[in-house]
């Protein structure tokens, strides 16, 4: 089956590019520096001797070239069955006062972006058994004076995911969505986490296992729905009072 | 733009050394070219296995590699191949035995990274027929912030290539390397154990043995009693020929890190007694099993991969590995000086092991004609306190200690032992007058 990723060259991308490349699935993979990208499909194709294509895209300045790339590169392998969009980026900078800038780049590249790729790739997902499986965050649980944007962009793909969910809800296309909490990647380098961090390859052993699967909303680790469950239900008068 | 930093302890592998130092792990390219123009002192570090603080110090940054460990470019026709740093030796030789290719210089552990071994100028298990891993690097990716990405071999910036192999990692970040690769003969070898009594007919047979066969190295009771210091084995082996396998020839192996091996609060090697037990049972098993067997590849080149126990027993206090090699016309005499030595001051030796060499000796390069001795202590301070007489008896035989292995090695000895000391320090200063990459070893070595 062939396969679309986007932000394929580190992190769960990176993760989820060597577990489906390993399961014999041939893969369109996206990202921003075309120095990572080609390194990592090269490897692919040696290790895993399956056809690997390159787009070298950048969420935060995507643009009519890129998307018609992506379109072109998930045509030529001959059928797309599954859109995987793992990409996302935090900044220190996202608070309550960051520049307009900065809150631009953070929501497209963590939702306007991500929206474009799904709008573009739609048609080539219809008509035949297909999956589109998005990654949320645990940041997106209830806003705080840290990730701002971060949060809410990721909020604004949860909401757009449900409604893909629902709208597809009849047809081949399954619509997966992932929240994640702290998982062992740079975006949580060097920041000590309440919990530990969760194993990238792990989480891609999972979403290969469940790719068939109708599972609409999936927590990993599991237990971050019960920690979502609690942190939504505590008082805004305790939620304001509490650093974290 | 930098990029995230964090803190934690390093440990020397020999845990002879150890400090809690800033590190980072760059898992993409800008993080490690584009990320600043040089304003930090920093050191690579791959796998983490050298025994002397290579990749860490109380000065600068640690990047660990491990994130570029991709296969840029494989050629099986031309038998080269193109991998990042951070690739391991278990992996590169998984990758490449299915096409009929090899590697012939790994160290023992399948966990060490192609980096650290051009950076340490590694040898494998016959330095006397294959040199060391400088003869298969054809070309190396180095980044240094004053130069950006330079590509260095034998023809192109010749006079970095030979600082970079062989120069601890203070030339720069290696990012990749173009290997060459040799044609396997076969994926199963036979091994040939040969008894012998002492150290010098170790020696001799070993010699015997090195230019006819793929592999050949001894090992030998180091514990100090008259009786049975020196007696061992000589193993040499080679190809079964035709029996290439296709499927894929990475095995898996014990998964071990420094930190990791120095977790057992105390040494199970506690007194004499137990090292002698453990080498009289290690020589029973031995002499009962046939002296002809066949063996994997994958076992014959990493002969630790699933004896790292071995390292583990060492616990906290650690190990002390002392590798020299001493030219040929002066190693009868320097293995007889070792033995009376060792029966006199009574260190707390456990193993050793002997290996031919053969190499031209330029700069800090463990390289050169003779027979390389390497000898495995407890550490403790009477271990500390025999380190130096070896130091001067290696001194006075025309040998060179390797840096790599010795986490206590003084800089003044590498200056006396090694002819090039001062050649190698002044072309490391004019090729990066601000010295940006520095490790403990370098600082310990004056360099």
């Amino acid at each position: 089956m062939n396969y679309v990723i986007v932000g394929a060259s580190a992190g769960v991308g990176r993760a989820l590019a060597y577990q489906f490349a390993r399961a014999g699935h041939n893969l369109v993979v996206a990202a921003s520096d075309a120095r990572d990208l080609e390194a990592t499909a090269s490897d692919l194709r040696i290790r895993c001797g399956v056809r690997v294509e390159t787009v070298v895209m950048d969420l935060a300045r995507i643009d009519e070239t890129a998307l018609r790339q992506i379109e072109q590169a998930a045509g030529d392998l001959g059928g797309l069955h599954g859109l995987l969009l793992p990409a996302g980026t935090v900044s220190p900078d996202d608070t309550a006062h960051a520049a307009s800038g900065e809150i631009d780049r953070l929501t497209r590249v963590n939702y306007l972006s991500m929206a474009s790729v799904i709008q573009r790739l739609l048609p080539l997902l219809q008509g035949h058994p297909a999956v589109i499986v998005g990654f949320g965050s645990v940041a997106a649980m209830r806003g705080r004076g840290r990730n701002v944007a971060y949060a809410a962009a990721k909020r604004a793909l949860e909401s757009f995911f449900e409604s893909l969910r629902h709208a597809f809800s009849n047809t081949d296309l399954n619509v997966q969505f992932y929240v994640l909490g702290y998982m062992n990647t740079q975006m949580a380098f060097g920041i000590r986490t309440l919990l530990p961090k969760a194993d990238p390859d792990r989480l891609s052993r999972v979403v290969l296992a469940n790719i068939a699967r109708d599972t609409g909303v999936m927590y990993y680790p599991r237990y971050w729905r019960f920690i979502n469950w609690v942190i939504r239900m505590i008082p805004w008068q305790l939620y304001k009072r509490l650093n974290f | 733009m930098t990029h995230s930093m964090a803190e934690k302890v390093y440990v020397s592998f020999d845990g002879g050394y150890s400090i809690k130092t800033q590190y980072q792990q760059p898992d993409r390219y800008r993080m490690l070219v584009d990320a600043d123009a040089g304003g930090y002192a920093r050191i690579a570090r791959g796998g983490g296995y050298s025994y002397a603080a290579a990749s860490f110090g109380a000065e600068g940054v640690t990047q660990e590699m491990g994130s570029f460990n991709r296969v840029i470019r494989f050629v099986p026709q031309e038998r080269l191949i193109e991998v990042e740093a951070g690739i391991t030796l278990g992996d590169l030789i998984g990758i490449t035995m299915p096409q009929g290719l090899w590697l012939p210089v790994v160290p023992g552990y399948p966990g060490i990274m192609v980096g650290g071994c051009i950076a340490a100028n590694v040898h494998g298990k016959n330095p006397a027929r294959n040199g060391a891993f400088i003869n298969f690097v054809e070309e190396i990716a180095l980044f240094h912030p004053a130069n950006g990405v330079t590509r260095v071999s034998r023809s192109a910036n010749p006079h970095v290539f030979e600082l970079t192999c062989g120069g601890y990692g203070l030339t720069g970040v290696i990012l990749s390397a173009t290997l060459r690769l040799e044609t396997l003969p076969g994926s199963q070898l036979t091994r040939q154990r040969t008894a012998v009594g002492s150290l010098v007919e170790a020696a001799r047979v070993l010699r015997e043995l090195s230019d006819t066969n793929a592999f050949a190295y001894t090992f030998a009771d180091a514990v100090p009693a008259a009786r049975t210091f020196g007696r061992g084995f000589v193993y040499s082996g080679d190809f079964v020929p035709g029996s290439v396998s296709r499927k894929g020839g990475a095995d898996t192996y014990q998964k071990m890190t420094s930190e990791k091996r120095a977790l057992l609060p105390v040494s199970a090697w506690q007194g004499g007694l137990i090292s002698r037990m453990f080498n009289t049972a290690y020589w029973t098993m031995e002499a009962m099993l046939p002296a002809r067997q066949q063996i994997t590849l994958f076992a014959s080149l990493f002969p630790f991969a699933k004896k790292t126990i071995y390292f583990y027993l060492f616990g906290k206090r650690g190990l002390a590995e002392y590798q020299t090699l001493v030219p040929l016309d002066q190693a009868e005499g320097f293995l007889q000086e070792l033995q009376r030595l060792i029966l006199k001051k009574r260190p707390p030796a456990l193993m050793m092991s002997l290996k031919a060499f053969r190499g031209r000796q330029k700069y800090l390069r463990f390289e050169r004609d003779g027979i390389c001795t390497t000898l495995n202590l407890i550490r403790s301070a009477s271990t500390l306190e025999f380190l130096p007489l070896l130091d001067e008896l290696v001194i006075a035989s025309g040998g060179i200690p390797h840096i790599i292995k010795d986490s206590r090695l003084p800089g003044e000895m590498v200056r006396r032992s090694y002819p090039e000391y001062e050649a190698f320090r002044q072309a490391l200063h004019d090729y990066d007058p601000a010295r940006l990459y520095r490790s403990e070893l370098s600082q310990r070595l004056g360099l």
